[in-house]
């Protein structure tokens, strides 16, 4: 495995286009990942789950 | 075709992202999106929606926005692995062959995993935000779709939509059990409606699209019994029908407007339905546009017409009884 990973024997460079569909997936991650705390956070809240915060 | 030699396609398939040399996938989160069946995703949003108006008691605006927001991810999330299951004969007709998976966008495993997640995510969430009994049913809801219609009776029966439209009548009853937490008269009539209506709404499609159907072996109901006793089925499933429909009225959900607007709605409903009866709907090769939903030959126009208006019915009766229900 080490040896294989020094030395790839095939490496195809990634088109422009899968390069630009890639960040995109990576935005919509980060932004689905960060709505879902606030709004894991925001039902908490108003479920009276944390209670210290109002 | 059997259900074991569909997965084996599935399996073939290269593994790495969207079959590229680089290994990356070209999906963009369009593309995602597509997976959750926007257009079904919006039906489920206003049943729901309705089922949560329509429940005797209030529940805090935050905590109804989210249990909406979850049953759409969940009935979104069951849209997406049902394409990881279906992608080998979705890339058959022509009305699913532009579905990310089938364009090689995306590979199944791909859509599998985002399913999961989303479902995992949606059914938890609406735990937190409501209670266990909506929660109970939206995972029961996945299931249902996922492994009694899609894996199960989609392909071996042609009862497939009349037992599997139960995933899709779910939603009111779920919104109404966020609400009440519980399983009522009521809320098993808001999911008869949409069980009952179910039939006639895709029989209707599969009689102007039963070449469609019948090149990837799923056995839709004209392609079993023939149109004409699909046809017979749709005027009997019309019938009762507007007996569910008309329940509300006396069972105390509904009152006097919306019993004016359901005895119309139904009998539109069931003059096209009439129509489609005394057509030969169903019953030439077809020949008209492919890829599109409505486009038909002349003597396929009645269940056309009827599938179109079995949308606008279905909006329609929930819309009413809603308003109705905000109103009082």
């Amino acid at each position: 495995m080490r040896e294989y990973r020094d030395r790839p024997t095939e490496f195809h460079e990634p088109t422009p286009a899968e390069l630009k569909a890639r960040n995109k997936r990576n935005v919509a991650l980060a932004l689905g990942l960060a709505i879902f705390m606030i709004f894991v956070f925001v039902t908490m809240v108003s479920k009276g789950v944390i209670p210290n915060v109002s | 075709m059997s259900s074991s030699s569909h997965n084996t396609d599935i399996k073939a398939a290269p593994s790495g992202a969207a079959f590229n040399p680089s290994g990356l996938s070209l999906a963009e989160p369009s593309d995602f999106f597509a997976l959750m069946k926007p257009r079904v995703m919006s039906l489920v949003v206003f049943t729901a929606w309705a089922g949560l108006v329509l429940a005797p008691g209030v529940i805090p605006l935050w905590a109804a926005i989210a249990s909406i927001i979850c049953i759409a991810a969940g009935a979104g999330a069951s849209g997406a692995l049902n394409m990881w299951y279906d992608a080998d004969i979705d890339a058959q007709m022509s009305r699913t062959k532009k579905r990310p998976i089938p364009q090689g966008k995306m590979t199944p495993r791909a859509a599998l995993g985002f399913g999961t997640i989303i479902s995992v995510a949606s059914v938890w969430m609406l735990y937190i935000a409501s209670n266990m009994v909506a929660a109970a049913l939206l995972a029961f809801t996945i299931f249902f779709y996922l492994v009694i219609y899609t894996m199960w009776l989609k392909r071996s029966t042609p009862q497939n939509i009349v037992i599997g439209g139960a995933a899709g009548a779910f939603p009111p009853m779920i919104g109404w059990a966020a609400v009440t937490g519980d399983i009522t008269v009521n809320s098993v009539l808001l999911f008869m409606i949409i069980f009952i209506w179910t039939p006639p709404h895709f029989w209707a499609l599969a009689l102007y699209k039963t070449g469609d159907y019948g090149k990837v072996g799923i056995p839709m109901m004209p392609n079993v019994k023939g149109p004409k006793s699909t046809r017979n089925q749709i005027m009997g499933y019309s019938v009762l029908l507007a007996v569910i429909a008309i329940a509300p009225i006396f069972t105390g959900l509904a009152g006097n407007l919306y019993a004016a607007f359901a005895v119309l709605l139904n009998i539109g409903f069931l003059a096209l339905a009439f129509k489609v009866w005394k057509s030969r709907a169903g019953e030439i090769a077809d020949s008209a546009d492919e890829a599109s939903l409505y486009e038909v030959k002349s003597g396929d126009r009645a269940a056309r017409n009827l599938f179109a208006y079995s949308i606008i019915y279905l909006f329609a009766t929930f819309g009413v009884l809603a308003a109705e229900g905000l109103l009082s």
